[in-house]
């Protein structure tokens, strides 16, 4: 028996000479840990350079496409593509105002929520590690201001699409998640106004930028901040920055408009643009120009221009066909003049986008969703000085008021009657904004926003059973297309109803997790 | 028992045939266990060197000096038998596997079966052998109760799911694989003719053993062996078949027509499409072979000395895919079992299985595709478009559907994946005492993947294009190797039996992958193009290398008194790098006792009852199924474009939950085994296993914004239920001329939910972005949550009529021939509440039957399985019965389509529009039962003998017949996959039919 034991204590002593530690210590490779990063003004800049990745995250989906769906659910364009009617599930509920759980659980919806989200808690995680971080001064402010003006870019985007979200401003612990309660719509810009207010304080204007452009300066933020006033109606506030930008900021109008949505990238009146690339080893493209293009031409048809946006435009007036390609027309732009035919089943109004149309001598080699470059406008001069005639015309000083809405107009050689004021100067400044940045994701929100003498939204006199735009469709439409093709149905905007459809749903997901903390918005 | 029946016999015959004769010659036969006759088996009388080989019938005659002398016959192979010897001799040899078969291997050791005291059920290698495939998984099939296994694809070199006693973690159901002692073997390298038997360690108090992998079970798998002083044995097996699977019914171009434009017509829209000039393509025709070979070849040997034992193989496999021109799955293995001994003491063992396996790329939803294909569309272009296109380009563009033209996309796969794969495990052991065994084992797992593919550029139109032809190819290297060190003493002590092990155990894995992509190869055609060097431009690649390790120690108490009373425990300890410094340890203990009744005096000689014990164990074991480095928070590269040019940013790439620990199971088991008249063994089980904090990817609220998909987290949350009864008959003779050995085994499973997230209800699976199942707290798992759809509106009235108290209409956008949903509390809309439980995913009984009959040369079995208590969701429906984005639709649909002139029609009305969302919404309408019986398996064998050559000639089929009512194509496809969202059934590459002719020849 002694032997035995001997015999067993060696063979295991043996054994326990191995290091356990080390042995079972495996970290994941390929990837830095978050703990040992933001040690150096390198990796603080990089990380600041990686959060403007989450402006559309370089995909289709869920950005670009949700900017399409949010055009798409105003008078100004149809779902598109009656090629591929799969998708319908995906786009229909939200864009026909169909409401239900078809809405809630939307995938782009759901998908858009998410990003946002995901930019917010970089920008959170990144404010609070470069906080913490041994860099300089200087450069600490000016990743901190950065970051902020993405955050608040991020809410400002959830804000308009939802109302008051939950305003998640540190990186939460997965418990702290589950209960996080919606803030309202005014906690929610407050915290806009602050973190913009911020970023206005240390960053410099566009001139004087010493880092790339395409990153935040002061009158980006300032230009944001403009609009973020002006959709709370504080008209005072958004008329002092929003004067900045136009004294201060280093911006014009582009000449013609036919080069405002081009290669002419960073232009003169860009003020806020994601930057996009067409290196064949990245997918940095605009995903816009084979989104919306014509399915005969290599394009996936989503968000067509409807009749009644081409009817808004006056005579003469070039952005007509700078905004809107109908099938049979030539291109403004194109090297040929020979008509750009489109197959009528494939296209609900048989027209696209021309914004977002890459002429074909300008095209990469392959033509691909993820690879072109055409850099797309969030903020230009244009909407900086239509917001500026709208809140000169609300404070009573239509003459300046005219001034701004004379300079976007003369650009495109019309004439601004110098006798309008009040409601009718008003009135023309929203039509004005409707045809100026079509497609560029105002239109919904000015109707959210604007109301008609009645008290009530524009976006509730243009859908429902009596909306003028549902009435247009079914009544006075003679548009050879739409009125054929009903594949995607003309219907598009009779299940409205409000308060429901003057905010989009909460996805369903965070309801459900959040155990009804989160509280669905009226209606769905 | 046998034995002594028949000794008891022989004297009896002796004492008829009297005391007269002194010297004799006694005559007999000697034949196997199947009646055969066993050639040149020596019969030695007892205390000489006299003796004798029996000839080709079997027959020998020996002249004995006395009525009294004794034989002794043996046989390689045989256990040696000792008999008065007579004339007229009919002996029996059993063969040695019988012996052998009484040892069970349990983790890091064997036991006798008669002294386990946990749950173990052993499949011998030749039941696995009667199945074809590339695994031997299928062929546990209906073989163990307590066991759900479940073929999701008929795809070749696919890989069944398997569900040990149920359901206790959301994170991964299938068990451990063992081979020889070296876990986490890839068994579709394992070639299942080399397998001597399978063991599934069905409770905590066997797979405790094995710590922190051993929540889902385990399966040990051990391979063949020589024995001692045996000469060489050969045994060759060939076999050669053909795979179909029936083709379903699918609509005609006239009736797809038909339905096409019912759908348009029916919304009152222009049917946009003009039919001149279509013609009529059977896609299936095109793209599905009616017969797909499968070839499996194998030779082994095995034989031994005093000193070394070996054992080897080799074998071939292959096996076509249902689709044309290409597509297959195949596997050449070998395997060199060796063992020497020095001395008493000292054994060295060293085994090596190297395979390679090679599958060709196909397009693998090519059955889907044909029954959704739109069937007016060619598959060339008209000839005079085709000139001067290339001929990827020649095939004709699809029309409004989802897919894209199949035959198409078949001709253009290209490709083929590459494994190559070596097991190498060493042994060696010493035994200083008698009694002590100090074996250490040192295996290594080797395996090279290597994959090449090529995409052709084409155009045929639209978006149905690819602009620039692709090189991709991939690598990828998997070296684990496992060390274990076992120290094992037994001894006895009157009546106390004792077997003590302990063990320390250190494992790894290493992986690591590069795989890389080109553009712009020269030309389409020229094959030696295919590879990387031949791109031109857009070069990218990337690469990864993962590592986790495991360290453990073990140890093993056996204890039996007198043979009656049996207790054993274990314990295990596991350090596992998958977790942070304060979670990195646990604990795994064990108990388990058993009760042999039948060794009691008192019912020993109780004839009629041969066997009775009753046994229970209690244990804990874990789960770790997550990836390296989960505690970590990460921060990885992403591109932008700033200043006009693409810089690297970096962003957080995971947050993970660093305080994530073990996943623990704990599992009460019991169970009684009953032999009656040596004849009927029967068993009943129960089992209990819960589960807590459950290993799993929580979703956190998308406000949390991690940047994970879905912001999942790991974390410790939640706790699952799995309860049941199993229930096994043996009725077995295998003496006379007729034999049987028909087994039947049925369970019953019930899977809860014991906590959750948050106690939050769980929404799973996924029907067109919808949700289609919900788990809750403290009931069943996986349960179907849908709408009721409970009949088709006959007419406007019964549309206008389903409202609310109120009057108001729940479905405003409902006409005749839609469905009506259950608006279930009555609040006039039809909302999440209105949905309701229809029935679990995961079947709640199993059964198998298997059943072995021979009858002189003659040999029949056949295998049954059965499932029950399941409902699949048929979302092909919502293809194939609405004509979905103008898909084809099944044959015959027209005739079941609710019209006005066809009330009855079961299916709702045709409609492009779908405003009611019929075919949108996840209902009731989808569901189908799915319970099904299958004859997986039938053979029917004939032997003979042939110049001492043992021929077995066989016809054998699988997947025979199947009786059910789901109209699917295959009733097992849905099942399992992910527990919480198990039974939808979309496309399924389905179960073939197989047919085989097959020879086994022993010498």
């Amino acid at each position: 028996m002694k032997n035995i034991v001997i015999s067993i204590s060696l063979f295991m002593m043996t054994l326990f000479m191995v290091s356990c530690e080390e042995f079972l210590n495996e970290p994941a490779l390929g990837v830095e840990t978050l703990d040992a990063y933001f040690v150096n003004e390198e990796e603080c800049d990089r990380y600041i350079t990686g959060l403007y990745a989450k402006i559309t995250t370089h995909s289709w989906t869920p950005v670009y496409i949700w900017w399409v769906m949010t055009d798409i659910s105003t008078d100004d364009g149809w779902l598109g593509s009656t090629y591929q009617s799969a998708k319908y599930v995906d786009f229909k509920p939200i864009a026909h105002y169909e409401g239900g759980s078809q809405a809630t659980t939307n995938i782009y919806l759901t998908d858009f929520w998410e990003v946002r989200y995901k930019g917010i808690y970089s920008a959170n995680l990144g404010v609070s590690k470069i906080e913490g971080s041994d860099i300089s001064q200087a450069k600490k402010n000016q990743f901190i201001a950065e970051a902020k003006f993405l955050r608040a870019y991020f809410f400002f985007e959830l804000v308009k699409n939802f109302g008051g979200v939950p305003l998640t401003l540190t990186t939460l612990e997965p418990n702290e998640t589950i209960s996080f309660p919606r803030s309202t719509a005014a906690e929610v810009y407050a915290q806009i106004e602050s973190d913009l207010k911020d970023a206005i304080e240390v960053l410099p204007y566009k001139a004087n930028m010493d880092y790339p452009s395409g990153r935040a300066n002061k009158g980006m933020a300032e230009a944001l901040l403009g609009k973020v006033y002006l959709y709370q109606e504080k008209y005072n506030d958004a008329y002092t920055v929003l004067g900045n930008v136009i004294t201060n900021g280093g911006y014009d109008l582009e000449a013609d408009f036919n080069n405002v949505w081009s290669k002419n990238d960073n232009s003169i009146e860009a003020i806020f643009e994601v930057q996009t690339s067409s290196d064949l080893s990245y997918t940095l493209g605009n995903s816009m120009p084979v989104l919306t293009g014509s399915r005969n031409d290599g394009g996936w048809a989503w968000g067509a221009p409807s009749s009644h946006l081409q009817n808004a435009y006056e005579s003469g007036d070039p952005r007509r066909k700078a905004t809107i390609v109908v099938s049979g027309e030539a291109i403004v732009g194109e090297a040929t003049t020979a008509p750009y035919v489109m197959n009528a089943n494939y296209h609900k109004s048989n027209r696209i986008i021309r914004k977002f149309y890459i002429p074909k001598a300008d095209r990469n080699t392959p033509y691909r969703h993820a690879t072109n470059k055409l850099n797309h406008h969030i903020l230009r001069f244009a909407d900086v000085l239509l917001m500026a005639a709208e809140v000169a015309n609300e404070l009573g000083d239509d003459n300046q008021s005219r001034q701004f809405l004379k300079r976007v107009r003369d650009r495109v050689g019309l004439s601004t009657d110098a006798g309008l004021a009040g409601t009718a100067l008003r009135d023309a400044i929203r039509a004005e904004r409707r045809l100026e940045l079509a497609f560029e994701g105002n239109r919904l929100f000015d109707l959210r926003r604007w109301k008609m003498d009645d008290g009530k939204t524009m976006l509730e006199h243009a859908m429902g059973p009596n909306g003028w735009f549902v009435k247009y469709n079914l009544e006075q439409s003679t548009d050879e297309f739409e009125t054929t093709n009903q594949i995607e149905p003309s219907t598009k905007g009779i299940t409205f109803q409000a308060p429901r459809d003057l905010l989009f749903p909460i996805p369903l997901n965070d309801v459900q997790l959040s155990g009804g903390v989160i509280e669905q918005n009226p209606g769905f | 028992m046998k034995i002594k029946a028949f000794i008891f016999m022989c004297l009896f015959t002796l004492s008829m045939v009297g005391v007269n004769a002194q010297s004799f010659e006694a005559n007999g036969v000697v034949i196997d266990e199947e009646g055969l006759a066993l050639i040149g088996a020596t019969v030695v009388l007892d205390g000489t060197t006299t003796g004798t080989t029996t000839n080709l019938d079997g027959e020998f005659k020996i002249s004995v000096p006395n009525p009294n002398s004794t034989l002794t016959i043996s046989y390689i192979g045989y256990d040696p038998t000792t008999l008065i010897a007579t004339k007229d001799m009919k002996i029996t040899l059993q063969s040695s596997s019988q012996e052998l078969e009484e040892v069970v291997v349990v983790g890091y050791g064997v036991v006798k079966k008669s002294d386990l005291t946990s749950s173990i059920a052993v499949v011998k290698g030749e039941e696995l052998k009667k199945n074809v495939g590339a695994n031997f998984v299928s062929g546990l099939q209906g073989k163990v109760a307590g066991v759900q296994i479940s073929t999701s694809s008929g795809a070749p070199g696919s890989t069944p799911n398997v569900i040990i006693r149920g359901v206790t973690t959301q994170n991964g159901s299938q068990p451990l694989y063992v081979v020889d002692g070296v876990p986490g073997v890839n068994i579709n390298s394992i070639n299942q003719n080399d397998i001597k038997s399978v063991e599934i360690l069905k409770d905590a108090a066997s797979t405790s053993i094995y710590g922190a992998r051993g929540s889902n079970g385990i399966i040990l798998i051990t391979t063949n062996r020589g024995t001692t002083n045996t000469k060489t044995q050969f045994n060759v097996s060939l076999r050669t078949g053909i795979q179909n699977i029936p083709k379903p019914n699918i609509a005609s171009a006239a009736e797809y027509q038909q339905v096409y434009e019912a759908r348009y017509t029916n919304d009152d829209l222009v049917v946009p499409v003009n039919w001149d000039g279509v013609t009529q393509t059977d896609w299936w025709n095109e793209l599905v072979q009616d017969f797909a070979p499968i070839y499996d070849y194998n030779i082994g040997f095995n034989g031994g000395t005093d000193k070394f034992i070996y054992s080897g193989s080799f074998g071939y496999y292959k096996q076509e895919a249902q689709t044309k021109d290409k597509g297959y799955w195949g596997r050449v293995s070998a395997r060199f079992n060796t063992e020497y001994r020095f001395n008493d003491k000292v054994k060295f063992g060293q085994d090596l299985a190297p395979s390679y396996r090679s599958s060709e790329n196909y397009y693998k939803d090519a059955l889907g595709a044909s029954m959704q294909y739109d069937p007016t569309i060619s598959v060339y272009r008209p000839i005079e478009e085709q000139e001067g296109l290339d001929a990827f380009s020649l095939f004709s563009q699809s029309r409004k559907t989802t897919t894209w033209n199949p035959a198409a996309t078949q001709y253009r796969t290209f490709g083929d994946y590459q494994r190559f794969a070596m097991l190498s495990n060493t042994s060696l052991e010493y035994q200083p005492v008698k009694g002590l065994i100090l074996r250490s084992q040192f295996a290594i797992d080797v395996l090279f993947g290597e994959s090449n593919s090529f995409a052709p550029n084409f155009n045929l139109g639209g978006t149905e294009k690819l602009e620039i032809n692709k090189v991709t190819a991939g690598s990828t290297r998997n070296f684990d190797w496992v060390w274990n060190n076992t120290a094992t003493y037994m001894g006895a002590k009157g009546q106390h039996n004792y077997n003590v092990m302990t063990g320390f155990v250190m494992e790894q894995e290493n992986s690591r992958s590069l795989s890389g992509s080109q553009e712009g190869v020269p030309n389409n055609y020229n094959e030696a193009l295919r590879y990387l060097n031949a791109g031109t431009m857009n070069e990218k690649s990337s690469g990864i290398e993962g590592h986790s390790s495991l360290m453990s120690f073990l140890g093993r108490a056996q204890y039996n008194y007198d043979r009656r009373y049996y207790i054993t425990m274990t314990y295990r300890v596991d350090g596992s790098s998958k977790f942070t410094e304060n979670n990195k340890y646990s604990h795994f203990p064990s108990v388990s006792v058993a009760y042999n009744m039948k060794n009691e005096t008192w019912l020993e000689d109780v004839n009629p009852v041969s066997a009775l014990r009753l046994h229970g164990g209690w244990g804990v074991v874990g789960n770790q199924n997550i990836p390296a480095g989960a505690y970590e928070n990460k921060v990885g590269s992403v591109p932008t474009v700033l200043g006009n040019g693409v810089v690297i940013g970096s962003t957080s790439t995971a947050i993970a939950n660093e305080g994530i620990k073990w996943e623990v199971v704990e599992d009460y088991n019991i169970g009684l085994d009953v032999g009656l008249f040596n004849k009927f063994n029967l068993s009943v089980e129960y089992f209990n296993k819960k589960s807590k904090d459950m290993l799993m990817q929580a979703k956190n609220p998308l406000i949390s914004g991690y940047p994970m998909r879905d912001a999942m987290q790991w974390t410790n949350i939640g706790s699952m239920m799995a309860r049941g009864v199993e229930f096994g008959l043996n009725v077995k003779d295998m003496t006379k001329e007729f034999k049987y050995d028909v087994n039947f085994n049925i369970s019953k499973i019930k899977n809860t939910a014991g906590k959750l997230v948050n106690d939050a209800p769980q929404y799973s699976g996924s029907f067109l972005g919808l949700t289609t199942h919900k788990t809750e707290v403290g009931s069943e798992i996986g349960r179907f949550y849908l709408y009721e759809a409970d009949g088709i509106f006959q007419n406007q009235t019964e549309v206008n009529s389903h409202t609310d108290a109120f009057g108001n209409r729940i479905q405003p956008n409902a006409q005749a021939g839609d469905l009506r949903f259950v608006d279930q509390n009555g609040d006039g809309q039809l909302t999440e509440e209105d949905k309701i439980y229809a029935g679990s995913g995961l079947p709640s009984v199993t059964l198998g039957l298997n059943a072995f009959f021979s009858y002189k040369n003659f040999d029949l079995s056949f295998n049954i399985i059965g499932n029950f208590g399941n409902e699949i969701f048929n979302s092909q429906k919502q293809r194939i019965e609405s004509g979905y984005a103008g898909v084809n639709v099944k044959g015959g649909l027209w005739n079941e389509v609710w019209r006005e002139d066809n009330p009855l029609g079961t299916v709702p009305r045709l409609s492009v529009n779908d405003a009611n969302a019929n075919f949108t919404t996840p209902s009731t309408y989808f569901l189908e039962s799915g319970n099904y019986l299958r004859m997986q398996n039938l053979q029917l064998g004939y032997n003979f003998l042939l110049d001492e050559l043992k021929f077995r000639l066989y016809l054998s089929a699988q997947n025979v017949f199947t009786v059910t009512n789901y109209s699917g194509m295959d009733p097992e496809a849905p099942v399992g996959g992910s527990v919480l969202s198990s039974g939808i059934d979309w496309f399924p590459y389905a179960q073939p039919k197989m047919y085989f002719i097959g020879l086994n020849l022993n010498f």
